[in-house]
Parts: C-alpha cells; sequence; structure tokens
C-alpha cells in the first residue's frame, strides 16, 4: 500500500471498480430491458433499480454515521470514506434509471431531487477534502492560527507603543484598528473571507496620507508603524482566507447531513405512499 | 501655586503606592504629550486632553480639551468646578482633587482604573472563528426537514385519504356535477400521485380514492367497471374463467395510469403474446392459433369466415391459399372481371368504364351494402318485354315480380292498342272496341304465351338469372321462379379491423384481384403476406409497426359485459357457466 494513498485510490480503486461494474450494470439492464409501457419504478427492472438504490442509500448513511467513529483506525476510516464516496456516486445513476426519468411535483421527485443534492452537495464535500488542505497548509505559511492571532495581538501592542508619540488622529486610528477590527464574524462573513472597511485597512490608508505630508522625525515613526500596520493588515488577511477554508470545509456537511436524513424519510414516505395506492 | 501630582498605583492585593511630584504652576494640563504636568502615557488619552485651573485652596475648574472625554461624578461634561472628593474620569484614569495640605494648595491624584486588556487574551476574545458555531445545528435542520416531509407528504395524504372514501362506487355512472365536485376539493393525496392522468380520467386526478379504494390494494376491477359497466369480455366467460391467465388478468394488466395525457391504453404486443404466442399448449382444445407477431410465420394466415353451404348458409373460417379451396356459396352470380375491363363495358347510355367505386361506397373504415337499386339498376334493368322496353319489374320477390308480369300481358289484352304486328288482331284492335268470346279466349291465349315468354326470359342470364340461382318450375304462365337466398357476407373477417381509409394511398386491386375474378365464388381477400410486404411487428423499423391492437380489439363487442365478482376482480367472472354470479344474473 502506498503511503499517501487517499481514500479516492483506497486499495488500487477498489470502490470505483465496484461503484462502476454496478453502473455498467445497470445501464446495460435498462438499455436491454424493453417494458411494456414506458420505463418507470413500477416495472420490474423499476422495482430491482429501486430496491437497490434504496438499500444502498440505507447502507451510505450508516456508512456516514461509521466513519465517524474515529476508533475504527486510519485504513478501516479510509476504507469507510472511499466505498461512501464511490458508491455514492454509483446511486447516481442507479436512482435516475430507477425514475425511467419520468419526474413530477410528488414525493417521489421529491426523494429524487433530495438525493441529488445529497449526492451534489458529498461531490462538493471531495472536493472541498481534495482541494482545500493545500491552499489551507500554502496560505498559513508554517503556521497556526493560534500563531497568527498571538501574532496580530503582538502588533496591536507594538503599534501602540510607537503611536503614542505621535498625534492624536494616529492614536485614534491604531485605537480604532485595535479595538474595531474583526476576525471571523458570522456564517457569510466566515465562508466569504472578506470584512467590509476593516479598520485595520482604514488605519493603513490614512497612516499612509499623514506620512506623505511629514518630512521630519515624525516621519520615521509613521513610516515604522507604517510598517507595522501592513504586517497586521497581511496576518488578517491569511487568518480570513484560512477562516474561509475551514468554513468552506465544513458548509456542505450542513446540507449534506440534514438533507440525507430529509432524504431517508422521504424514501420511506415513498415507498410507503406507492404501495398504499398500489 | 505648588500643585501636588500624585501618581497612584494598585498593586494586585489592593494595596496602593503612590508616587508623588510637587509642580510650581498657574495651570495643570493633563495629557499623553511629554509637555503635561499630569502626564499620562496611555494612546486612549489624547496629546493634550485636559487642564485643570486652580482656584484657591482645594477648588479648581477642570477643562476638557479639543474632543477629549472628560466626566465629573459620572457626568460627561466640558468644564466642571471640582472640590476633594469629587471623582473625575479622563479616559481610562480616575482624578481626584486632594486637601490642601502642606507645601501645595491643590492637589491631584491620577489613577490607572481601566488598564489595557492583554491583547491576546482580546483578539481571542472578539474572534468569531468557528463556522459550526455560527451556523443552526445540523440535528435541528434534520429534524425540521423530516418533519416537514412527514406532515407535508405523510400525515395530510393519510388524513385526505382518511377523510375522502370512495365516491366511484356506485355503478350509477358519472354525473357532470360531481365530476365538478370532485375536481374542487383540496387533495392533499395527489402528492402521492406517480405520473399525469390519463387525459380521460383527468377529472378523476383530484380524487385518488375514485380508484384506490383501500389502502396496500392493487386497484380492483371494480373501480373500472363503476363506470366502464358495458365493456365487452375478452372470450365467452365460461371459457374465460378456464383460462389462467386470463382469470388473473387485471384492467390495470394493459390500462397503465399515471402514464402521461394519453389514453391510459396499452397497445404492445406483448400483452397479448404473453398468452397467445402458446395458447395451443397451454389450451389444446383452442380453435386459436398461436401468434408471435405481426410478421410473416409469426401471424396465421388469415381465416376468413366464408359461407360455404349456400343452400343452408353455413358459414366456416377457411384459410387463404389452404388446402380446402377458398370458395364462397353465395348464391351470387356475379363476375367482377367483366365490370372492371380496362376498355370498358356497354352501358345504357354508351361505353362505360367502371371504377370500384361506382359501386363500393365507403363508409367509416368499411363500405355500404351494394344493392340492385343503388348500384345495379341503372345498367340491368329487369325487361321482359321486347315490345314494352320501358316496362321493368321491380326487384322484389319473384312471385310478385311474375304477378307484375301476368298483369301487364292481361292488361294488354283489356285495353288492345298492341304495337306488335305479330300478335293476333284482337290484342291490336282500336282501344275501346269490345271483344267477341272466342276473341277474348284467343287474346287470353296469346297473353299466356307471352307469359311464358317473359318468364322463361326473366329466369334466363337477361333476367333475374343474370345475377342469382334461379330455378323454374312449370311452364308456360303458370311456371314459377325460385331465387336461392344471397349469402352475401358483411365481413369476413368480423375479428380484424381494416380501416380502408388510411389505405387511401394504394390502388384497390393492390390487394384485391377483382379484375380477373370472373365468378362470385372468388373470395377477393388477400393473405397476411400482402400485409406484412407494408406492415412489420412493433419493433419493426422498416416497415410500418403494427401491433395486435393495430386490427384487432381486446374487448370483443359481441360477448357479455366484464363484471367483477365480489372480490372486486372482473376476468375471473363470471365463473363456469353453470352457475351465473350475481352480476351476471342481474344484467
Amino acid at each position: 500500500m502506498a503511503v499517501h494513498e487517499s481514500f479516492l485510490e483506497y486499495r488500487g480503486f477498489r470502490f470505483l471498480k465496484a461503484a462502476g461494474a454496478l453502473v455498467a450494470l445497470s445501464i446495460l439492464l435498462y438499455v436491454l430491458y424493453t417494458p411494456i409501457g414506458p420505463h418507470n419504478g413500477g416495472t420490474w427492472l423499476g422495482y430491482g433499480l429501486g430496491t437497490v438504490g434504496l438499500v444502498l442509500i440505507g447502507w451510505l448513511t450508516y456508512l456516514g454515521v461509521r466513519k465517524r467513529q474515529y476508533d475504527l483506525g486510519p485504513v478501516k476510516l479510509k476504507a469507510w470514506v472511499s466505498a461512501h464516496v464511490y458508491l455514492g456516486l454509483s446511486l447516481l445513476v442507479v436512482g435516475t434509471l430507477h425514475t425511467g426519468f419520468q419526474f413530477g411535483w410528488n414525493v417521489h421527485t421529491l426523494a429524487y431531487a433530495l438525493m441529488v443534492v445529497v449526492i451534489a452537495s458529498g461531490i462538493y464535500g471531495v472536493y472541498a477534502y481534495v482541494r482545500y488542505p493545500t491552499l489551507m497548509t500554502a496560505n498559513r505559511g508554517g503556521q497556526t492560527l493560534d500563531t497568527m492571532m498571538r501574532a496580530v495581538a503582538e502588533l496591536d501592542r507594538q503599534c501602540r507603543d510607537l503611536a503614542m508619540g505621535l498625534g492624536d488622529e494616529v492614536a485614534r486610528v491604531v485605537l480604532d484598528s485595535q479595538q474595531n477590527t474583526v476576525i471571523g464574524g458570522n456564517a457569510w462573513a466566515l465562508l466569504s473571507g472578506k470584512v467590509r472597511g476593516c479598520p485595520t485597512g482604514r488605519a493603513v490608508t490614512r497612516v499612509e496620507e499623514l506620512a506623505k505630508g511629514t518630512a521630519d522625525a515624525t516621519a520615521d515613526r509613521l513610516a515604522a508603524l507604517l510598517s507595522l500596520l501592513r504586517r497586521k493588515a497581511g496576518l488578517l488577511r491569511r487568518i480570513r482566507k484560512d477562516l474561509q477554508y475551514r468554513a468552506l470545509m465544513e458548509v456542505w456537511l450542513f446540507v449534506h447531513v440534514p438533507l440525507s436524513v430529509a432524504l431517508l424519510a422521504a424514501l420511506l414516505v415513498h415507498v410507503f405512499a406507492v404501495f398504499f395506492y398500489w | 501655586m505648588k500643585i501636588l501630582v500624585r501618581y497612584v498605583t494598585r498593586r494586585p492585593r489592593g494595596n496602593t503606592v503612590n508616587r508623588d511630584e510637587l509642580v510650581e504652576a498657574t495651570e495643570l494640563g493633563i495629557g499623553r504629550g511629554a509637555g503635561n504636568a499630569l502626564h499620562l502615557s496611555d494612546i486612549r488619552i489624547q496629546y493634550n486632553h485636559a487642564v485643570i485651573h486652580p482656584a484657591g485652596p482645594g477648588h479648581a475648574t477642570i477643562q476638557a480639551l479639543g474632543d477629549a472625554d472628560l466626566a465629573v461624578n459620572g457626568k460627561p461634561v466640558r468644564t466642571a468646578e471640582v472640590s476633594p472628593g469629587d471623582e473625575i474620569d479622563v479616559g481610562p484614569y480616575r482624578l481626584r482633587l486632594l486637601e490642601p495640605g502642606e507645601g501645595h494648595e491643590v492637589g491631584v491624584s491620577a489613577e490607572l482604573v481601566a488598564p489595557q486588556s492583554d491583547d491576546e487574551e482580546r483578539v481571542r476574545a472578539c474572534a468569531r472563528t468557528s463556522f459550526a458555531r455560527e451556523m443552526p445545528g445540523r440535528r435541528p435542520i434534520a429534524w425540521a426537514l423530516v418533519s416537514a416531509v412527514l406532515v407535508l407528504f405523510l400525515a395530510l395524504p393519510l388524513y385526505s385519504f382518511l377523510a375522502e372514501r370512495p365516491t366511484v362506487t356506485s355503478d350509477a355512472g358519472l354525473d357532470p356535477a360531481r365530476m365538478e365536485a370532485m375536481h374542487q376539493r383540496i387533495a392533499f393525496d395527489t402528492v402521492w400521485t406517480s405520473g399525469a392522468i390519463s387525459g380521460p380520467h383527468r377529472f378523476t386526478a383530484e380524487n385518488c380514492t375514485a380508484c384506490h379504494q383501500d389502502a396496500f390494494v392493487m386497484v380492483r376491477d371494480s373501480s373500472c367497471t363503476a363506470c366502464h359497466q358495458d365493456i365487452g369480455h375478452h372470450a365467452d366467460p365460461a371459457v374465460a374463467a378456464l383460462v389462467g391467465g386470463l382469470a388473473e388478468t387485471r384492467c390495470a394488466t394493459c390500462h397503465k395510469e399515471h402514464e402521461g395525457p394519453q389514453a391510459a391504453v396499452q397497445d404492445d404486443q406483448r400483452s397479448c403474446t404473453t398468452c397467445h404466442a402458446n395458447l395451443k399448449a397451454e389450451h389444446p382444445k383452442t380453435g386459436l392459433q398461436d401468434v408471435w407477431a405481426f410478421d410473416p410465420g409469426k401471424h396465421p394466415q388469415f381465416r376468413p369466415s366464408v359461407v360455404t353451404d349456400g343452400a343452408t348458409g353455413k358459414v366456416e373460417r377457411l384459410e387463404v391459399g389452404g388446402q380446402v379451396p377458398l370458395v364462397e356459396r353465395s348464391n351470387l352470380v356475379f363476375p367482377h372481371s367483366r365490370h372492371l375491363k380496362a376498355e370498358g363495358i356497354r352501358g345504357p347510355d354508351g361505353t362505360v368504364k367502371m371504377q370500384c367505386s361506382d359501386c363500393h361506397t365507403p363508409s367509416g373504415g368499411l363500405f355500404q351494402p351494394v344493392s340492385m337499386e343503388k348500384n345495379c339498376q341503372s345498367c340491368h334493368a329487369i325487361k321482359f318485354d321486347p315490345a314494352s322496353p320501358a316496362r321493368t319489374v321491380p326487384h322484389v320477390a319473384a312471385e310478385k315480380a311474375l304477378e307484375v308480369v301476368r298483369d301487364h300481358f292481361n292488361s294488354i289484352v283489356l285495353s288492345g292498342n298492341y304495337d306488335d304486328v305479330t300478335a293476333p288482331a284482337v290484342v291490336r284492335r282500336r282501344p275501346g272496341t269490345e271483344m267477341k268470346p272466342e276473341e277474348r279466349a284467343q287474346a287470353l291465349q296469346w297473353a299466356a304465351v307471352k307469359t311464358g315468354e317473359a318468364i322463361d326470359r326473366l329466369a334466363g342470364k337477361s333476367g333475374c338469372g343474370g345475377c342469382h340461382v334461379v330455378t323454374k318450375a312449370g311452364e308456360g304462365a303458370t311456371a314459377t321462379l325460385a331465387v336461392a337466398k344471397l349469402h352475401v357476407t358483411d365481413r369476413w373477417m368480423p375479428k380484424g379491423i381494416f380501416d380502408h381509409p388510411s389505405h387511401d394511398t394504394m390502388s384497390c386491386d393492390s390487394c384485391h384481384a377483382a379484375k380477373t375474378s370472373q365468378v362470385a365464388t372468388d373470395v377477393l381477400l388477400p393473405g397476411v403476406q400482402t400485409c406484412t410486404a407494408c406492415h412489420g411487428p412493433q419493433e419493426a423499423a422498416a416497415k410500418v409497426p403494427s401491433t395486435c391492437v393495430t386490427c384487432h380489439v381486446f374487448h370483443q363487442p359481441g360477448l357479455p359485459a366484464m363484471r367483477p365478482g365480489p372480490d372486486g376482480k372482473t376476468a375471473a367472472h363470471p365463473a363456469p357457466a353453470l352457475a351465473p354470479t350475481p352480476a351476471s344474473a342481474s344484467r
């Protein structure tokens, strides 16, 4: 086993092959089988694909619970995730063929739509897990969120000390930057990674302006302060990017998990309704 | 004036340490700037924040500079007179005026009461970095969604089902008011629909229980026959009960609903061939032949029902091109070939080139019956007296026709003035002239001879015998003619549907060999191979795809209606013919 084998490559794409075989078999049966009347969920193939889909959804949801039990160990965990991803993707084909491409404003299509959204959010989740950790590492530059925040605090102190001997306006913008700069915020702020009118940004701009019109000894101190403020602004950008990556890696779970549970409910109602009004 | 400035530092344990400075000045500047006598080294203090003007022992006035913040005893002020005991807030510092003492008239103490918080703690405290904490919990979202699904898609539909019991249960049929009412109701259970209802049934679309009358039970045939009361059976009910496949077949096996706006009629050939491809093996006594598809070798040869005995009218099914010659004994004498001669035939007004449509008038998918009056008489008037070419006999029963003949010659005897030099003088006498008894006898004798000749003529080809099989009995004027009953078949293949108008791009003789048919015993029907030259089974790509129901119907019009038994099943009822079910008995 390769050292850096990801869950996608687990055991030479074992689950990709299994899912591929399931998809190929489903498509083959769908093409070969000509039901009396149009393809739909009520033919023998429709019932068959529906049963496979139902079992898969139940199992995948169970996998979702299992793979969060980290005491399974890294290998076992990787196997569960790999199976979850590939069989989940195959469900898109199995479920769609089960519908016979018949859609309407009803509980059956609701279950299908929920399934598609759950799978789509899962695809995004896989993308996030593959893409963002690398970006996060690059963005942090060897630091952690904790050390970056400590650095911001230290810069605040240094700015304050420098500003003591400068004018009131400089003191005000430095104080504003110290007291009103926001790290993170609500869900949208975390996801967007942007803060409108950041006081530190304002401070940089204002001190730049003040430095231009000063030529005496104060100028050196202003330049030093500007350098500190710019470092702080750069750190804040990296912190916000870091928080954005974290949020992007988490946000899909707020779709994937609740909708999976809703899908289970819709699926039960779907099966119930089919046989209730047989 | 001597002013005491005291900097108070509070130790962690609560005790204080003072550092006193004695200043000689008329006023006391307060600020972060080094030039201030009361120097407060905090960035929250303005460079020159405020100034104290001593006003005598133990009294002073304090004045805020610029926009600096200043409060005395908790009240924001710009300028205030202060005395010992007042609490003066300057930024994070609390100032107090001291009692006059030795060596000073005015004293001021300053204590940092709101020190800068620890930077790291502050940064951490105001950071909101957890996305999960900023979102509503996944579990509450899940519960909300599950509740919505269960209420909207399970509880409310169930309520609709329980509240609205079946409304189409009687066989009273449907009236427009009830159809409208069924459509108007709010039905939550329509979210369970598996697809659009067919057009003819759309008015029941809001009323699931019109068909789905019991939970977890497939739609019963009785739901269908509640409205479709007179739909014909597929086979003789007594036979149908014996045929396993048919007895188990539900209406919905072929009539699939919720498949869109088109009518819910299943036209897949496999619906029929499931039974009919292997009928002989399953039911050796059946007279039906196996069929797989509409393809050569997979569909039996046509077996038209023809009259095989002209005397009794006996009808038998004979195969086209089979061992038994396909001959119909209809008692009609008619040569199609002579009528359809390419060069035309002699008509009353000259040569006529006849077309099929001259006699065969389309009617629906078939044709109107051919009749003497409409189609033959214009050429074939039944004349019997060459001296009176305008006189004809009507196309009626033979004895009535002969009465017309006898009356004709008798009336000539009575009236005289007959324009024929071969006739006796009495027959040619002037009208109104009396006849002598011997002349009367001579005239009647002539009439009898002429009547006999006319009857002979009628019996021959130029009379009735031209088209009918005629038998003459007796001789002379009292002879009688017997015309054999005609058995002209209306439909040779009554179990098949053939729509002539949809084949109007073809010529008639591409299927019917009428031009070469010299006798009326010919059955001018093509074999199945003529059809399969253009038509193929439903999966055919190079031919016109044709399924069983293209030419056949499932519900046979001549059979009793399909009525469900007490268990709601149709095809199994009525069961054995010896014991009719209440449903069939009531009909």
